[in-house]
Parts: C-alpha cells; sequence; structure tokens
C-alpha cells in the first residue's frame, strides 16, 4: 500500500520540523529575553530592581559609631563582586576616624533611576543625600551621585560595581 | 492443555490452533476494517503534523525577526532626546550667544521655556562680559517615568560640565540633575530641569522606581 506509507512518512517529516521548529524558536526567545532591556518599560522589574538597590545602598552607608557591626554584617549580605573592594575603601576613611568622631552617618536614596534590565543584571544611576553627625556637633550634609550595577541571585538583587564617575 | 500439544504447539506453531480461538484471529477476517482505521488515523495524525509544524514554523520565524517592542523604543528615544535637550541649554559660548540660546530655547518648552526667554538679557550680558565658553557632557542618565501616551516623561542625569574663561584653568563641575520631558509638535522637549538639592530640602525626590 503505497498511499498509507507515504502518509506516515510525510507524518514523520513535518512532526520532526515541528519539534525543530519549536526548539529554536524556545532557544531563539531565552537569548533575546536576557539581552532585551526592560529597564522603564517591565515597571514592576524596575520598581523591584530600584526599591532593592535603594535600601541597600542606604543601608550600607549608613553608619553608627556604636554599632559598626551592622553595617559591616549588611554590606556582606549585600555585597558582591568588585563592590566588595569599592566599597572598603570607599568606608575606610569613614570607620577610621568614626569611633573618635563619635560618628553617625545616615544615607537616604533621594533619586534611582533604572538604565539598564536585562534578566539578572541591572545598571542604575542613583543620587544619595548624606547627613554626617560627628559627637555633639551639628549635622552636615552632602549629595553625591554613583552609577551601580546590579545582579539578581536566589531572588535578591545585590550591588556587583559602583561607578563614582571620577 | 496437555503437556503433548504445548510440546507440538513449541515445535509447530503453524500446525497448532488454538482451542480457545482468542489469542490468534484469521489474518484475513481483521483486514478491511483495520485498514480503513490505520488510514483515517494516519490522515488525523497527518493533519495534526500539519498544524504542528505551521505553528512552530511561525513561531520560530516571529522569534527569529523580533526586534525590541515599541515601548523599548520608545524609552530609547525619550531618553536620547532628554540627555540632548540637557546638554544643549548647559552648553553656552560667549562668541556665538545668539545661536546658543536659540538652541536652548528650541529645546525646552512650557515654564522652563518661559524662565529662558525672562532671563536671556541678563544672561547674555553676564556671558558676555565673563568670556565664558561652557560645554557639558553627560556622564550617565536613566528616565525615572515614561507616559508615552501623555507625552510626559521625567528623568535623572549625571552631568559634568567645563567652564573656560580667558583667566584661569577651566573649572569642572558635575551636576546630579533631575528634570521633566514634554512632547510637543515638534518632538519631546525640556519642561522642568533642577539641580537636585541636598540637606533638609532634599527629602521630596522622586519615589524609587516611582509612578508619575
Amino acid at each position: 500500500m503505497r498511499r498509507p506509507i507515504t502518509l506516515l512518512v510525510a507524518t514523520a517529516v513535518l512532526g520532526g520540523f515541528a519539534v525543530w521548529a519549536a526548539g529554536h524558536a524556545a532557544s531563539l526567545r531565552a537569548a533575546s529575553g536576557s539581552s532585551a532591556n526592560t529597564a522603564v518599560v517591565d515597571k514592576t522589574a524596575t520598581r523591584q530592581v530600584a526599591g532593592q538597590i535603594s535600601r541597600a545602598v542606604g543601608t550600607i552607608f549608613s553608619y553608627s559609631y556604636a554599632d559598626p557591626a551592622a553595617t559591616r554584617r549588611a554590606a556582606q549580605r549585600l555585597l558582591t563582586g568588585t563592590a566588595i573592594r569599592q566599597y572598603d575603601s570607599l568606608f575606610a576613611l569613614v570607620q577610621q576616624k568614626a569611633p573618635t568622631e563619635r560618628l553617625v552617618l545616615t544615607t537616604k536614596v533621594t533619586n534611582v533611576g533604572v538604565e539598564l534590565l536585562t534578566g539578572d543584571r541591572a545598571r542604575l544611576l542613583v543620587f544619595v543625600d548624606q547627613q554626617d553627625r560627628s559627637g555633639a556637633g551639628r549635622a552636615a550634609y552632602s549629595g553625591s551621585m554613583f552609577a551601580v550595577t546590579a545582579v539578581r541571585r536566589h531572588g535578591r538583587w545585590l550591588i556587583e560595581n559602583i561607578d563614582t564617575f571620577t | 492443555m496437555s503437556m503433548e500439544a504445548m510440546a507440538a504447539s513449541a515445535a509447530d506453531p503453524a500446525s497448532a490452533a488454538d482451542p480457545d480461538g482468542t489469542d490468534r484471529r484469521p489474518p484475513e477476517a481483521s483486514s478491511p476494517p483495520s485498514a480503513g482505521a490505520l488510514l483515517l488515523a494516519a490522515r488525523v495524525l497527518f493533519a495534526i503534523a500539519v498544524l504542528a509544524a505551521g505553528g512552530a514554523g511561525w513561531s520560530w520565524y516571529a522569534a527569529a525577526t523580533a526586534g525590541p517592542t515599541a515601548a523599548q523604543q520608545s524609552r530609547d528615544t525619550v531618553l536620547q532626546a532628554a540627555e540632548q535637550a540637557v546638554i544643549n541649554v548647559s552648553s553656552l559660548d560667549y562668541r556665538h550667544l545668539a545661536a546658543g540660546i536659540r538652541l536652548w530655547k528650541q529645546s525646552s518648552t512650557g515654564t522652563l521655556l518661559t524662565g529662558i526667554e525672562a532671563g536671556q538679557a541678563e544672561l547674555q550680558r553676564a556671558v558676555s562680559a565673563a568670556r565664558t565658553v561652557t560645554t557639558a557632557r553627560i556622564l550617565d542618565g536613566a528616565l525615572t517615568t515614561l507616559n508615552v501616551r501623555a507625552g510626559t516623561a521625567t528623568f535623572i542625569v549625571a552631568e559634568q560640565t567645563t567652564v573656560s574663561s580667558a583667566q584661569g584653568s577651566p573649572s569642572v563641575t558635575q551636576y546630579r540633575l533631575e528634570g521633566q520631558l514634554t512632547r510637543t509638535g515638534s518632538g519631546w522637549k525640556l519642561s522642568s530641569l533642577r539641580v537636585v538639592p541636598t540637606g533638609p530640602a532634599a527629602g521630596a525626590g522622586t519615589t524609587p522606581g516611582g509612578q508619575p
């Protein structure tokens, strides 16, 4: 019988093509999904990374001479890669003079913008306002800005790089 | 079944007729309905394969030719417009004052444009007297909100300006700027721009990842 055999061969060929094409479509989508920038466009994901990184920046750049361990613990939890070394050098002076000057540093993020968001990587521009109070002295304010590269590990955004534009 | 019968069927399966007649059917009895059913099944399978191949093929084509979405393109266009507009209104050369201020006005709209027009004469006098050339560079920037339908956007940029004058070396300053863009008949323009304040007044910044 020729007809059923032809039919079965055609079915097998088409079925094979369907599986192959579906596989390729899936891998193409996976590749473009991780490279497409969804910053601002994906409101939920943008808000999530902006919120988590703002809190992280506020936490690791706030410091009290009375409890330096709290900041160190937070930094270990929220930083990764090159940011660990960058943070240590940015914060070395603060930690050095904090005990004698009874320093309390409070950092608040005033503005944050997500410029790049591709899957588990993001780049954000961050403006912070810092209040610096030592001993019984009056508070001094200063503002600074930097760009943060963030990576998501196990559902949490961590700071991987700090670019201070210097 | 006797031992003899089992031995006989094992030795010569063709001659061993099954006494029950259940596990073997005569080949000629099954052929006509089975061929029809097989053909139908083959046709159904073929139809399914055609649909699957068509669907998967289309999906593959769509995935292979997909580019950035319209929303992603708008975001990039608007951010680019914001950064260029900030550069425009931050730059001024005392030797080309009229052209410079024309560019300031072309880049702005609304209250920012009104403000530029109001301060224009004084600015020209001051810059002519100081003989300064100010150039600007964007270090980094991001949109903080974008509403394409309403034609509004907010953004922040890190900017570095260089002011050169006849005397002394150029002074380089970094600024933290926040602004708004509004879509006009001739493209997106700056409707507000300010240096982000520091200190107790700085609490009223934009909310992280904020909505308008």
